[in-house]
Protein backbone atom coordinates (compact mmCIF):
# COMPACT_ATOMS: atom_id res chain seq x y z
CA UNK A 1 0.00 0.00 0.00
CA UNK A 2 1.47 3.49 -1.16
CA UNK A 3 1.69 6.01 1.52
CA UNK A 4 -1.66 8.33 1.81
CA UNK A 5 -1.52 11.54 0.85
CA UNK A 6 -2.96 14.12 2.64
CA UNK A 7 -5.88 14.53 1.09
CA UNK A 8 -6.49 10.86 1.99
CA UNK A 9 -5.70 11.55 5.10
CA UNK A 10 -8.18 13.81 5.58
CA UNK A 11 -11.14 11.63 3.78
CA UNK A 12 -10.53 8.77 6.28
CA UNK A 13 -10.25 10.94 9.26
CA UNK A 14 -13.19 12.47 7.90
CA UNK A 15 -15.25 9.34 7.72
CA UNK A 16 -13.78 7.88 10.49
CA UNK A 17 -15.00 10.10 13.43
CA UNK A 18 -18.03 10.65 11.62
CA UNK A 19 -18.83 6.98 11.79
CA UNK A 20 -17.71 6.21 15.12
CA UNK A 21 -19.70 9.43 16.40
CA UNK A 22 -23.00 8.49 14.61
CA UNK A 23 -22.93 5.07 16.40
CA UNK A 24 -22.18 6.50 19.71
CA UNK A 25 -25.46 9.58 19.48
CA UNK A 26 -27.77 6.61 17.58
CA UNK A 27 -26.90 4.53 20.38
CA UNK A 28 -25.58 1.97 18.35
CA UNK A 29 -23.74 -0.95 20.02
CA UNK A 30 -21.88 -3.61 18.22
CA UNK A 31 -18.12 -4.01 17.60
CA UNK A 32 -16.20 -1.93 16.92
CA UNK A 33 -18.88 0.60 17.14
CA UNK A 34 -20.08 1.22 20.48
CA UNK A 35 -22.01 4.42 22.48
CA UNK A 36 -20.36 3.02 25.72
CA UNK A 37 -23.56 2.12 27.76
CA UNK A 38 -21.70 -0.45 29.86
CA UNK A 39 -23.22 0.12 33.67
CA UNK A 40 -25.24 3.13 31.84
CA UNK A 41 -28.90 1.79 33.37
CA UNK A 42 -29.76 2.73 36.88
CA UNK A 43 -33.43 3.47 38.27
CA UNK A 44 -33.06 4.17 41.60
CA UNK A 45 -35.22 1.97 44.10
CA UNK A 46 -35.36 2.05 48.17
CA UNK A 47 -34.62 -1.77 47.94
CA UNK A 48 -31.49 -3.56 46.03
CA UNK A 49 -33.31 -6.53 44.36
CA UNK A 50 -30.27 -9.08 44.02
CA UNK A 51 -30.11 -12.59 43.27
CA UNK A 52 -27.25 -14.73 45.25
CA UNK A 53 -25.95 -17.90 43.37
CA UNK A 54 -24.42 -20.55 45.28
CA UNK A 55 -21.28 -21.42 43.37
CA UNK A 56 -21.60 -25.34 44.64
CA UNK A 57 -25.06 -25.17 42.89
CA UNK A 58 -23.64 -23.79 39.98
CA UNK A 59 -20.69 -26.45 39.43
CA UNK A 60 -23.64 -28.91 39.96
CA UNK A 61 -24.58 -27.86 36.58
CA UNK A 62 -28.55 -27.34 35.05
CA UNK A 63 -30.96 -30.18 36.08
CA UNK A 64 -31.74 -31.84 32.31
CA UNK A 65 -34.80 -34.17 31.99
CA UNK A 66 -34.56 -36.00 28.51
CA UNK A 67 -38.33 -36.96 26.23
CA UNK A 68 -37.57 -40.60 28.03
CA UNK A 69 -37.97 -39.14 31.30
CA UNK A 70 -34.72 -39.19 32.55
CA UNK A 71 -32.45 -36.96 34.13
CA UNK A 72 -28.89 -36.07 34.28
CA UNK A 73 -26.97 -32.70 35.45
CA UNK A 74 -25.01 -30.89 32.54
CA UNK A 75 -22.12 -29.30 33.44
CA UNK A 76 -20.10 -26.66 31.81
CA UNK A 77 -17.37 -29.67 30.73
CA UNK A 78 -20.61 -31.15 29.33
CA UNK A 79 -21.00 -28.19 27.22
CA UNK A 80 -17.47 -27.46 26.98
CA UNK A 81 -17.44 -23.83 27.71
CA UNK A 82 -15.56 -21.54 30.38
CA UNK A 83 -16.40 -21.24 34.02
CA UNK A 84 -17.55 -17.71 33.95
CA UNK A 85 -19.71 -18.40 30.92
CA UNK A 86 -21.13 -20.98 32.83
CA UNK A 87 -21.92 -18.80 35.65
CA UNK A 88 -23.37 -16.33 33.26
CA UNK A 89 -25.45 -19.14 31.64
CA UNK A 90 -26.98 -20.31 34.85
CA UNK A 91 -27.01 -17.25 36.96
CA UNK A 92 -28.14 -14.62 33.94
CA UNK A 93 -29.90 -16.62 31.28
CA UNK A 94 -31.49 -19.11 33.06
CA UNK A 95 -33.53 -16.02 34.64
CA UNK A 96 -33.93 -13.44 32.22
CA UNK A 97 -35.49 -10.49 33.28
CA UNK A 98 -37.90 -10.42 30.74
CA UNK A 99 -40.25 -13.04 30.71
CA UNK A 100 -41.19 -12.34 26.84
CA UNK A 101 -37.15 -12.79 26.12
CA UNK A 102 -36.15 -16.05 23.74
CA UNK A 103 -33.61 -16.86 26.25
CA UNK A 104 -35.40 -20.67 27.56
CA UNK A 105 -35.13 -21.68 23.86
CA UNK A 106 -31.66 -20.24 23.30
CA UNK A 107 -30.34 -22.79 26.22
CA UNK A 108 -32.26 -25.38 25.56
CA UNK A 109 -31.19 -25.38 22.05
CA UNK A 110 -27.98 -24.85 22.80
CA UNK A 111 -27.59 -27.78 25.11
CA UNK A 112 -29.26 -29.72 22.62
CA UNK A 113 -27.39 -28.85 19.64
CA UNK A 114 -24.11 -29.32 21.78
CA UNK A 115 -24.78 -32.64 22.63
CA UNK A 116 -26.08 -33.76 20.02
CA UNK A 117 -29.93 -34.75 19.97
CA UNK A 118 -32.15 -33.67 17.62
CA UNK A 119 -35.97 -33.12 18.74
CA UNK A 120 -37.27 -36.84 18.06
CA UNK A 121 -34.22 -38.17 19.97
CA UNK A 122 -35.12 -40.10 23.32
CA UNK A 123 -32.36 -37.95 24.71
CA UNK A 124 -33.58 -34.93 23.81
CA UNK A 125 -33.53 -32.53 26.80
CA UNK A 126 -37.27 -30.96 27.42
CA UNK A 127 -36.81 -29.54 30.54
CA UNK A 128 -33.83 -27.55 32.07
CA UNK A 129 -34.29 -26.11 35.72
CA UNK A 130 -32.19 -23.65 38.36
CA UNK A 131 -32.74 -22.87 41.48
CA UNK A 132 -31.32 -19.12 42.71
CA UNK A 133 -31.91 -16.87 45.92
CA UNK A 134 -33.65 -13.04 45.76
CA UNK A 135 -32.55 -11.14 48.17
CA UNK A 136 -33.85 -7.39 48.48
CA UNK A 137 -31.46 -5.21 50.89
CA UNK A 138 -32.59 -1.95 52.54
CA UNK A 139 -30.08 0.89 51.19
CA UNK A 140 -29.29 2.66 53.93
CA UNK A 141 -28.06 -0.45 56.12
CA UNK A 142 -27.69 -3.04 53.56
CA UNK A 143 -29.84 -5.22 55.86
CA UNK A 144 -31.74 -7.90 53.81
CA UNK A 145 -35.52 -6.96 54.47
CA UNK A 146 -36.62 -10.18 51.68
CA UNK A 147 -35.28 -13.71 50.90
CA UNK A 148 -36.93 -15.91 48.73
CA UNK A 149 -35.87 -18.72 46.73
CA UNK A 150 -36.23 -19.22 43.00
CA UNK A 151 -36.80 -22.24 41.08
CA UNK A 152 -36.69 -21.73 37.09
CA UNK A 153 -38.33 -24.35 34.74
CA UNK A 154 -37.72 -24.26 30.88
CA UNK A 155 -40.02 -26.67 29.26
CA UNK A 156 -39.64 -27.16 25.67
CA UNK A 157 -42.88 -26.11 23.83
CA UNK A 158 -44.18 -26.52 20.28
CA UNK A 159 -43.27 -23.02 19.13
CA UNK A 160 -39.63 -24.15 20.27
CA UNK A 161 -40.26 -27.10 17.64
CA UNK A 162 -41.54 -24.23 15.47
CA UNK A 163 -38.17 -22.15 15.66
CA UNK A 164 -35.75 -24.52 15.59
CA UNK A 165 -37.06 -26.16 12.66
CA UNK A 166 -37.42 -22.71 10.73
CA UNK A 167 -33.36 -22.37 11.47
CA UNK A 168 -32.54 -25.44 9.84
CA UNK A 169 -29.65 -28.34 10.43
CA UNK B 1 -8.92 35.20 8.96
CA UNK B 2 -12.29 34.15 6.89
CA UNK B 3 -14.26 32.21 8.41
CA UNK B 4 -13.63 28.68 6.61
CA UNK B 5 -9.82 28.87 7.31
CA UNK B 6 -10.43 28.45 11.13
CA UNK B 7 -11.75 24.73 11.02
CA UNK B 8 -9.25 24.13 8.43
CA UNK B 9 -6.56 25.94 10.67
CA UNK B 10 -7.82 23.95 14.07
CA UNK B 11 -8.00 20.52 12.03
CA UNK B 12 -4.37 20.85 10.47
CA UNK B 13 -3.33 22.33 13.67
CA UNK B 14 -4.68 19.70 16.08
CA UNK B 15 -3.88 16.08 13.68
CA UNK B 16 -0.76 17.04 11.85
CA UNK B 17 1.60 18.47 14.66
CA UNK B 18 3.27 17.23 17.49
CA UNK B 19 4.59 13.63 16.67
CA UNK B 20 7.78 12.53 15.22
CA UNK B 21 8.89 9.89 13.38
CA UNK B 22 10.54 8.07 16.30
CA UNK B 23 7.14 9.04 17.90
CA UNK B 24 5.47 6.89 16.20
CA UNK B 25 7.12 3.81 15.38
CA UNK B 26 8.31 3.99 19.13
CA UNK B 27 4.14 3.69 20.17
CA UNK B 28 3.65 0.80 17.91
CA UNK B 29 6.86 -0.91 19.56
CA UNK B 30 5.56 -0.47 22.95
CA UNK B 31 1.49 -0.93 22.43
CA UNK B 32 2.52 -3.90 20.79
CA UNK B 33 4.20 -5.64 23.41
CA UNK B 34 1.99 -4.59 25.66
CA UNK B 35 -0.91 -6.00 23.92
CA UNK B 36 1.09 -9.82 24.59
CA UNK B 37 -0.67 -10.06 28.48
CA UNK B 38 -3.40 -8.03 27.57
CA UNK B 39 -4.68 -10.56 24.62
CA UNK B 40 -3.93 -13.44 27.56
CA UNK B 41 -5.91 -11.59 30.29
CA UNK B 42 -8.71 -11.20 27.97
CA UNK B 43 -8.44 -14.79 26.17
CA UNK B 44 -6.69 -16.90 28.25
CA UNK B 45 -9.87 -18.80 30.05
CA UNK B 46 -10.82 -20.17 26.45
CA UNK B 47 -7.34 -22.01 26.24
CA UNK B 48 -8.68 -24.17 28.84
CA UNK B 49 -11.54 -25.59 26.98
CA UNK B 50 -11.02 -29.24 25.81
CA UNK B 51 -9.90 -28.72 22.17
CA UNK B 52 -11.85 -32.40 21.60
CA UNK B 53 -14.51 -31.46 23.21
CA UNK B 54 -18.34 -30.91 22.58
CA UNK B 55 -18.73 -27.80 20.27
CA UNK B 56 -20.96 -25.84 21.46
CA UNK B 57 -23.50 -24.12 20.26
CA UNK B 58 -23.71 -20.47 20.84
CA UNK B 59 -26.72 -19.15 22.66
CA UNK B 60 -26.82 -15.65 21.39
CA UNK B 61 -23.79 -14.93 18.60
CA UNK B 62 -22.45 -12.06 17.94
CA UNK B 63 -23.43 -9.70 15.08
CA UNK B 64 -20.69 -10.90 12.12
CA UNK B 65 -20.78 -14.70 12.86
CA UNK B 66 -24.97 -14.11 12.58
CA UNK B 67 -23.73 -12.76 9.14
CA UNK B 68 -20.74 -15.87 8.19
CA UNK B 69 -23.56 -18.61 9.58
CA UNK B 70 -21.37 -19.19 12.62
CA UNK B 71 -23.14 -21.72 14.99
CA UNK B 72 -20.54 -23.23 17.04
CA UNK B 73 -17.82 -22.78 18.51
CA UNK B 74 -14.35 -24.86 16.96
CA UNK B 75 -12.93 -25.68 19.80
CA UNK B 76 -10.02 -26.68 17.66
CA UNK B 77 -9.89 -23.58 16.23
CA UNK B 78 -9.42 -21.24 19.34
CA UNK B 79 -6.00 -22.33 20.58
CA UNK B 80 -4.75 -21.80 16.85
CA UNK B 81 -6.32 -18.49 16.77
CA UNK B 82 -4.86 -17.44 19.85
CA UNK B 83 -1.07 -18.50 18.76
CA UNK B 84 -1.39 -16.75 15.69
CA UNK B 85 -2.53 -13.32 17.32
CA UNK B 86 0.17 -13.88 19.51
CA UNK B 87 2.42 -14.15 16.63
CA UNK B 88 1.21 -11.27 14.66
CA UNK B 89 0.99 -8.97 17.66
CA UNK B 90 5.33 -9.79 18.43
CA UNK B 91 5.26 -9.23 14.48
CA UNK B 92 3.68 -5.77 14.36
CA UNK B 93 5.71 -5.00 17.93
CA UNK B 94 8.99 -5.77 15.50
CA UNK B 95 7.90 -4.20 12.63
CA UNK B 96 8.40 -7.42 10.53
CA UNK B 97 5.75 -7.41 7.86
CA UNK B 98 3.77 -4.28 9.48
CA UNK B 99 0.69 -3.96 7.63
CA UNK B 100 -0.22 -7.55 7.28
CA UNK B 101 0.47 -8.32 10.62
CA UNK B 102 -1.58 -5.47 11.96
CA UNK B 103 -4.39 -7.25 9.91
CA UNK B 104 -3.89 -10.08 11.40
CA UNK B 105 -4.08 -9.08 14.57
CA UNK B 106 -7.51 -6.98 14.15
CA UNK B 107 -9.44 -10.10 12.55
CA UNK B 108 -7.85 -12.61 15.36
CA UNK B 109 -9.09 -9.84 17.99
CA UNK B 110 -12.43 -9.97 15.59
CA UNK B 111 -12.88 -14.54 15.68
CA UNK B 112 -11.74 -14.48 19.40
CA UNK B 113 -14.05 -12.16 20.52
CA UNK B 114 -16.87 -13.19 18.76
CA UNK B 115 -16.10 -16.65 20.49
CA UNK B 116 -15.85 -15.30 23.40
CA UNK B 117 -19.22 -13.15 23.54
CA UNK B 118 -21.58 -15.33 21.93
CA UNK B 119 -21.24 -18.16 24.55
CA UNK B 120 -23.66 -16.32 26.74
CA UNK B 121 -24.60 -13.68 24.67
CA UNK B 122 -22.48 -11.07 26.45
CA UNK B 123 -21.14 -7.38 25.02
CA UNK B 124 -17.79 -6.89 26.42
CA UNK B 125 -16.34 -3.73 25.60
CA UNK B 126 -12.49 -3.89 26.74
CA UNK B 127 -11.36 -4.30 22.84
CA UNK B 128 -12.63 -1.13 21.29
CA UNK B 129 -9.83 1.08 22.64
CA UNK B 130 -6.85 -1.00 21.33
CA UNK B 131 -8.75 -2.50 18.55
CA UNK B 132 -9.26 1.21 17.09
CA UNK B 133 -5.89 2.22 17.99
CA UNK B 134 -5.03 -1.09 15.57
CA UNK B 135 -7.03 0.31 12.81
CA UNK B 136 -5.34 3.37 12.87
CA UNK B 137 -2.21 1.78 12.78
CA UNK B 138 -3.20 -0.20 9.86
CA UNK B 139 -3.71 2.74 7.76
CA UNK B 140 -0.64 4.89 9.20
CA UNK B 141 3.03 4.34 8.36
CA UNK B 142 4.13 2.95 11.69
CA UNK B 143 5.46 -0.10 10.02
CA UNK B 144 8.68 2.39 7.94
CA UNK B 145 9.92 3.76 11.29
CA UNK B 146 12.21 1.50 13.88
CA UNK B 147 11.21 -1.67 12.09
CA UNK B 148 12.73 -4.77 10.47
CA UNK B 149 10.61 -3.18 7.39
CA UNK B 150 12.25 -0.21 6.80
CA UNK B 151 15.56 -1.73 7.69
CA UNK B 152 14.52 -3.98 4.54
CA UNK B 153 13.83 -1.46 2.28
CA UNK B 154 16.43 1.93 3.21
CA UNK B 155 15.33 3.85 0.29
CA UNK B 156 11.55 4.60 2.18
CA UNK B 157 10.86 8.00 2.09
CA UNK B 158 11.23 9.69 5.57
CA UNK B 159 7.71 10.49 7.63
CA UNK B 160 6.88 13.88 7.69
CA UNK B 161 5.45 15.32 11.06
CA UNK B 162 1.84 14.78 9.35
CA UNK B 163 2.51 11.63 8.78
CA UNK B 164 3.67 10.83 12.23
CA UNK B 165 1.42 13.02 13.87
CA UNK B 166 -1.96 12.17 12.37
CA UNK B 167 -2.11 8.37 13.67
CA UNK B 168 -0.95 9.51 17.32
CA UNK B 169 -3.98 12.39 17.50
CA UNK B 170 -6.70 10.50 16.08
CA UNK B 171 -5.64 7.81 19.12
CA UNK B 172 -6.20 10.39 21.22
CA UNK B 173 -9.55 11.48 20.23
CA UNK B 174 -10.89 8.12 20.10
CA UNK B 175 -9.57 7.36 23.50
CA UNK B 176 -10.54 10.55 24.92
CA UNK B 177 -14.27 10.32 23.22
CA UNK B 178 -14.62 6.68 24.88
CA UNK B 179 -15.05 7.83 27.84
CA UNK B 180 -16.58 11.16 27.04
CA UNK B 181 -19.26 8.61 25.71
CA UNK B 182 -19.78 7.12 28.93
CA UNK B 183 -20.70 9.81 30.84
CA UNK B 184 -22.81 10.77 28.06
CA UNK B 185 -24.88 7.23 28.14
CA UNK B 186 -25.25 7.50 31.80
CA UNK B 187 -26.71 10.59 31.86
CA UNK B 188 -28.71 9.58 28.61
CA UNK B 189 -29.88 6.04 30.50
CA UNK B 190 -30.13 7.12 33.64
CA UNK B 191 -29.87 10.96 34.68
CA UNK B 192 -27.72 12.37 37.45
CA UNK B 193 -29.46 9.75 39.98
CA UNK B 194 -26.32 7.31 38.49
CA UNK B 195 -23.39 9.79 40.68
CA UNK B 196 -25.48 10.13 43.57
CA UNK B 197 -27.60 9.27 46.55
CA UNK B 198 -25.93 5.52 46.12
CA UNK B 199 -26.56 5.25 42.37
CA UNK B 200 -25.55 2.92 40.56
CA UNK B 201 -21.95 2.33 42.35
CA UNK B 202 -23.39 1.19 45.08
CA UNK B 203 -25.23 -1.31 43.58
CA UNK B 204 -22.73 -2.66 41.46
CA UNK B 205 -20.70 -2.94 45.03
CA UNK B 206 -23.26 -4.74 46.59
CA UNK B 207 -24.18 -6.87 43.46
CA UNK B 208 -20.67 -7.99 42.99
CA UNK B 209 -19.91 -8.61 46.88
CA UNK B 210 -23.04 -10.87 47.34
CA UNK B 211 -23.58 -12.33 44.11
CA UNK B 212 -22.09 -16.01 45.29
CA UNK B 213 -23.03 -15.13 48.35
CA UNK B 214 -24.58 -18.98 48.84
CA UNK B 215 -26.94 -20.18 51.05
CA UNK B 216 -25.48 -18.08 54.23
CA UNK B 217 -24.90 -14.57 52.95
CA UNK B 218 -22.98 -13.38 55.06
CA UNK B 219 -20.86 -16.10 55.82
CA UNK B 220 -19.88 -16.02 52.15
CA UNK B 221 -19.72 -12.61 50.75
CA UNK B 222 -17.01 -12.30 47.45
CA UNK B 223 -15.59 -8.83 48.80
CA UNK B 224 -16.07 -7.56 52.18
CA UNK B 225 -14.53 -4.37 51.16
CA UNK B 226 -16.96 -3.32 48.60
CA UNK B 227 -19.87 -4.05 50.65
CA UNK B 228 -18.22 -2.05 53.53
CA UNK B 229 -17.46 0.95 51.33
CA UNK B 230 -21.23 0.70 49.74
CA UNK B 231 -22.80 1.25 52.67
CA UNK B 232 -20.69 4.50 53.12
CA UNK B 233 -23.21 7.22 51.56
CA UNK B 234 -21.01 10.16 51.61
CA UNK B 235 -18.16 8.13 49.93
CA UNK B 236 -20.51 7.11 47.26
CA UNK B 237 -21.69 10.37 46.37
CA UNK B 238 -17.86 11.41 46.36
CA UNK B 239 -17.18 8.27 43.95
CA UNK B 240 -19.98 9.30 41.98
CA UNK B 241 -19.40 12.74 41.05
CA UNK B 242 -15.37 12.25 40.51
CA UNK B 243 -16.69 9.10 37.88
CA UNK B 244 -18.70 11.95 36.22
CA UNK B 245 -15.84 14.63 36.33
CA UNK B 246 -13.27 11.87 35.24
CA UNK B 247 -15.45 10.95 31.96
CA UNK B 248 -16.75 14.30 31.28
CA UNK B 249 -14.07 16.17 31.61
CA UNK B 250 -11.47 13.62 30.08
CA UNK B 251 -11.42 15.43 26.42
CA UNK B 252 -9.94 18.42 28.17
CA UNK B 253 -6.77 16.38 28.27
CA UNK B 254 -6.25 16.33 24.34
CA UNK B 255 -6.02 20.83 25.38
CA UNK B 256 -3.11 19.91 28.23
CA UNK B 257 0.30 19.87 26.50
CA UNK B 258 2.07 19.78 29.94
CA UNK B 259 3.13 16.11 30.47
CA UNK B 260 3.04 16.33 33.75
CA UNK B 261 -0.35 17.04 33.86
CA UNK B 262 -1.20 14.61 31.88
CA UNK B 263 0.46 11.97 33.62
CA UNK B 264 -0.93 13.06 36.78
CA UNK B 265 -4.58 12.54 35.41
CA UNK B 266 -4.15 9.31 33.72
CA UNK B 267 -2.67 7.76 36.56
CA UNK B 268 -6.03 8.31 38.49
CA UNK B 269 -7.93 6.95 35.71
CA UNK B 270 -5.68 3.73 35.66
CA UNK B 271 -6.47 4.07 39.88
CA UNK B 272 -10.14 4.16 38.62
CA UNK B 273 -10.03 0.91 36.86
CA UNK B 274 -7.61 -1.09 39.28
CA UNK B 275 -10.41 -0.03 41.80
CA UNK B 276 -12.65 -1.36 39.73
CA UNK B 277 -11.15 -4.62 39.20
CA UNK B 278 -10.48 -5.33 42.62
CA UNK B 279 -13.97 -4.18 43.80
CA UNK B 280 -16.15 -5.67 40.91
CA UNK B 281 -14.23 -7.88 38.80
CA UNK B 282 -14.47 -5.26 35.74
CA UNK B 283 -11.75 -6.52 33.49
CA UNK B 284 -10.64 -2.96 32.28
CA UNK B 285 -7.39 -3.32 34.82
CA UNK B 286 -4.91 -3.32 30.97
CA UNK B 287 -6.69 -1.00 29.45
CA UNK B 288 -4.25 1.97 30.67
CA UNK B 289 -1.69 0.86 27.80
CA UNK B 290 -4.17 2.87 25.58
CA UNK B 291 -2.51 5.42 27.04
CA UNK B 292 0.72 5.86 25.72
CA UNK B 293 -1.02 7.35 22.66
CA UNK B 294 -1.28 10.47 25.08
CA UNK B 295 2.88 10.53 25.18
CA UNK B 296 5.95 11.15 23.09
CA UNK B 297 7.28 8.09 23.90
CA UNK B 298 10.81 9.19 22.19
CA UNK B 299 12.29 10.57 25.71
CA UNK B 300 10.73 7.92 27.51
CA UNK B 301 12.38 5.53 25.27
CA UNK B 302 16.05 7.14 25.99
CA UNK B 303 15.74 7.17 29.71
CA UNK B 304 14.55 4.05 29.72
CA UNK B 305 17.40 2.73 27.48
CA UNK B 306 20.02 5.17 29.40
CA UNK B 307 19.19 3.76 32.68
CA UNK B 308 19.26 -0.06 30.91
CA UNK B 309 22.87 0.65 29.88
CA UNK B 310 23.99 2.18 32.93
CA UNK B 311 22.99 -0.97 34.72
CA UNK B 312 24.22 -3.20 32.41
CA UNK B 313 27.90 -1.38 32.73
CA UNK B 314 27.75 -1.99 36.57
Amino acid sequence: MRPLRRTAVNWFLALYLCAVWTAALARFDEFPFTWVSMYAVYRPTELLRLRVADAAEIGRGLRATARDGSTRWVTRHDLNVTKKHFRRLYWQRMFPDDPASRWPYRLLRSVNRTLGYAPDDMQFVVRLEADIDQVSLRKTDLAIVERESRHVTHEWTATYLQWWRDEGP
Amino acid sequence: MKAPELPARIWNGFFYHGFSAGSLGLLRIYFGYLLLPFHALQFGALLALDPFGPAFYFTDRIWYFNALGIHSHLPQLTPIAFAVLLVATLAMALGRWTRASIFVVILCIFYLKGVRDSFAGDIHHRYLMPTHMLIILLMSRCGDVRSRDSRARPRVQPLAEWEASWPIKAMQLYIASFYFWGAVAKLRASGLAWFYGGGKIQEILVERAVRWGGTDLRAQIANPISLALAQSAWLMDILGALTLVMEAGFPLILLVRRTRWRLMFLLGVTFFHLANYLLIGVKFVLIPIVFLAFFDLVPVHRWLTTRFRSKRRS
